[in-house]
């Protein structure tokens, strides 16, 4: 059991490269880069709220629940 | 951080303990060698040279507050010897700056480290460790040494008033105890710093 961040799936979706998406978050590509490759432990909901405002998508997209 | 926390204000205090402590090893490291050169020179100088009587002193008599009464003809013309009482006097001063200085050197460790915005690292863990340790085991073996001392001193006294007794010293080791509660308290600052940085 665990949730995927798949934040990877949808920035190729948008052709958004990271540097763009920090520049749009105002969030560091270090953290960035973090969530992408799922070594965090939390996401703040402030978090989400930005990146899904850059992206133009919901929370549900960037996250997966796997059995 | 908390926005009512006024971190400024808390940097400066606690470089303010940092520069102390700095002066405070200085110091202590004098006071050292200090005492290290009260041992050599008990060690050293002429047992003739430091011996002596209350009555050659000009005191006529005595007054002695713990008792009450005045020191007898024994005590007056008892010949007291400084070489002895140097020498642990030394030893026992040494230990004792020794004991502030592990003391100062750790609390500097731990200013450091909070100064450089890791207050709940592993090395000031470990640090406040080393505090509580040393406290708990100064409450041991420091009465020694003030034993010895007390003891060179009582030892050429002929009197059945005075005594030497060892004793712990519970305040230190209670001082220890407190230390090893508190750093619990750190060690959940330090799981709740590493949930924080691992929050994005």
């Amino acid at each position: 059991m665990e949730i995927i961040v798949r934040l990877d799936r949808v920035m190729a979706d948008r052709k958004m490269q990271l540097n763009t998406l920090s520049e749009c978050t105002g969030i560091s590509t270090v953290n960035l880069s973090k969530l992408k490759t799922g070594k965090v432990k939390a996401v703040r909901f402030s978090t989400l709220e930005v990146i899904c405002k850059c992206l133009e998508c919901q929370p549900g997209d960037l996250l997966e629940y796997k059995d | 951080m908390n926005k009512t926390f006024d971190q400024k204000r808390f940097k400066t205090m606690i470089r303010v303990a940092n520069v102390i402590a700095l002066i405070g090893l200085i110091i202590l490291s004098i006071a050292f060698v200090g005492s290290l050169v009260v041992f050599l020179v008990g060690q050293f100088i002429p047992e003739d040279l430091v011996t002596f009587t209350l009555s050659e002193m000009n005191v006529s008599a005595v007054f002695d507050m713990q008792l009450g009464m005045y020191l007898s003809e024994d005590v007056m013309n008892a010949e007291i010897t400084l070489k002895s009482m140097l020498i642990s006097g030394g030893i026992t001063m040494a230990a004792n700056v020794a004991f502030i200085w592990m003391l100062f050197y750790m609390l500097k460790r731990v200013f450091t480290e909070v100064e450089n915005e890791r207050p709940f690292s592993s090395l000031t863990i470990k640090s406040l460790y080393v505090i509580a340790f040393i406290f708990i085991g100064a409450g041991f073996i420091l009465p020694v040494f003030e034993f010895i001392f007390t003891s060179s001193l009582v030892s050429q006294i002929p009197s059945p008033h005075f005594d030497a007794t060892y004793g712990l010293d519970m305040g230190r080791i209670f001082v220890g105890f407190l230390i090893l509660i508190l750093i619990g308290i750190f060690q959940y600052g330090a799981f709740l710093e590493t949930e924080y940085e691992e929050t994005v």
